[in-house]
């Protein structure tokens, strides 16, 4: 069954640009890809139970709420706790890839990515 | 969930904005998405050919989409965005107003472009579809250019890559 990998970003060539770089893995049903522009969307989504993920990215600085905020309250979430994130972001200080650390966050990729390792990545992370 | 990338007749495309229009692009051309950057002008070119820009070291040869489709040139912005393009073995990088989506387009529901009669030129619109609310202009990254146009390019790629070594 495809493995479900989600994509939370403000910036819309960002979501572009990751999906070209997974196209192969999304054409040959290997992940089903979806995104959101929104992070309190997909906050609301996962907790009423209408969306679900076996790896999501993140990128950090988002208006309507910080990535690692986002992480945060996903895992304190039973049903996600064990579920990876990737974050990938512009920031690459160390004091915020501690917090994400501590927060339990999978990765931390620092944009802009380049696409064989963001594909290596998620296929190391889900297995696939 | 609504929609499903992998069937196998749908066909997909990266789709952009230029002003209220909307464009895709088959996406197997695409090399890559840039955030715009400097972009350094070349004597004697094209009003359209905006520059060469050096990406990592190789040098691409950039056309204003607004110019070359004859709309009026604009600021650039937090969302101006460089998609960069395979053309006959020529990498091209496309100055667009901002990048929507992929998308996954039925090929049952590409549309034939009207033809706005000979006067206009609209041959690289190959196609036409509908996403949502928006009719998408489907373009052919070849008919874009003229072939003497796509040598030009690549003699600006070449003269430029040779004189930055």
């Amino acid at each position: 069954m495809a493995k479900r990998v989600l994509i939370v970003d403000d910036s819309r060539a960002v979501i572009a640009t990751a999906e070209l770089a997974l196209e192969e893995l999304i054409g040959s049903g290997v992940i089903e890809f979806k995104s959101y522009l929104n992070p309190a969307e997909l906050l609301g989504n996962l907790q009423s139970g209408a969306e679900n993920f076996d790896l999501l990215i993140s990128d950090v600085n988002m208006p309507e709420m910080n990535g690692l905020d986002l992480s945060r309250s996903i895992k304190s979430d039973e049903r996600f706790k064990t579920k990876p994130i990737i974050i990938l972001t512009t920031e690459s200080s160390e004091e915020l890839k501690m917090k994400g650390k501590e927060i339990g966050v999978t990765g931390w990729m620092v944009k802009p990515f380049n696409d064989e390792k963001l594909v290596k990545s998620l296929k190391m992370v889900l297995g696939v | 969930m609504e929609q499903n990338t992998t069937q196998s007749r749908r066909e997909r495309y990266l789709t952009f904005f230029l002003g209220e229009e909307q464009y895709g692009i088959a996406i197997d051309r695409i090399k890559e998405i840039i955030a715009i950057m400097k972009v350094t002008y070349v004597p004697k070119t094209p009003s359209y050919m905006k520059g060469v820009i050096n990406l990592r070291g190789s040098i691409i040869p950039v056309v204003d989409t607004r110019l070359r489709f004859g709309m009026e040139e604009r600021e650039a912005d937090m969302h101006t965005a460089i998609i960069i393009v395979e053309v006959e073995k020529v990498n091209i990088g496309f100055i667009v107003d901002r990048v929507e989506e992929v998308a996954s387009i039925d090929s049952a529901h590409l549309g034939v472009a009207p033809k706005f009669g000979s006067s206009v030129d609209t041959d690289f619109i190959c196609s036409m579809a509908q996403i949502e609310e928006n009719v998408v202009m489907i373009l052919d990254l070849l008919k874009l250019f003229e072939a003497d146009e796509l040598v030009t390019l690549e003699q600006i790629q070449q003269t430029n890559t040779s004189e930055g070594e």
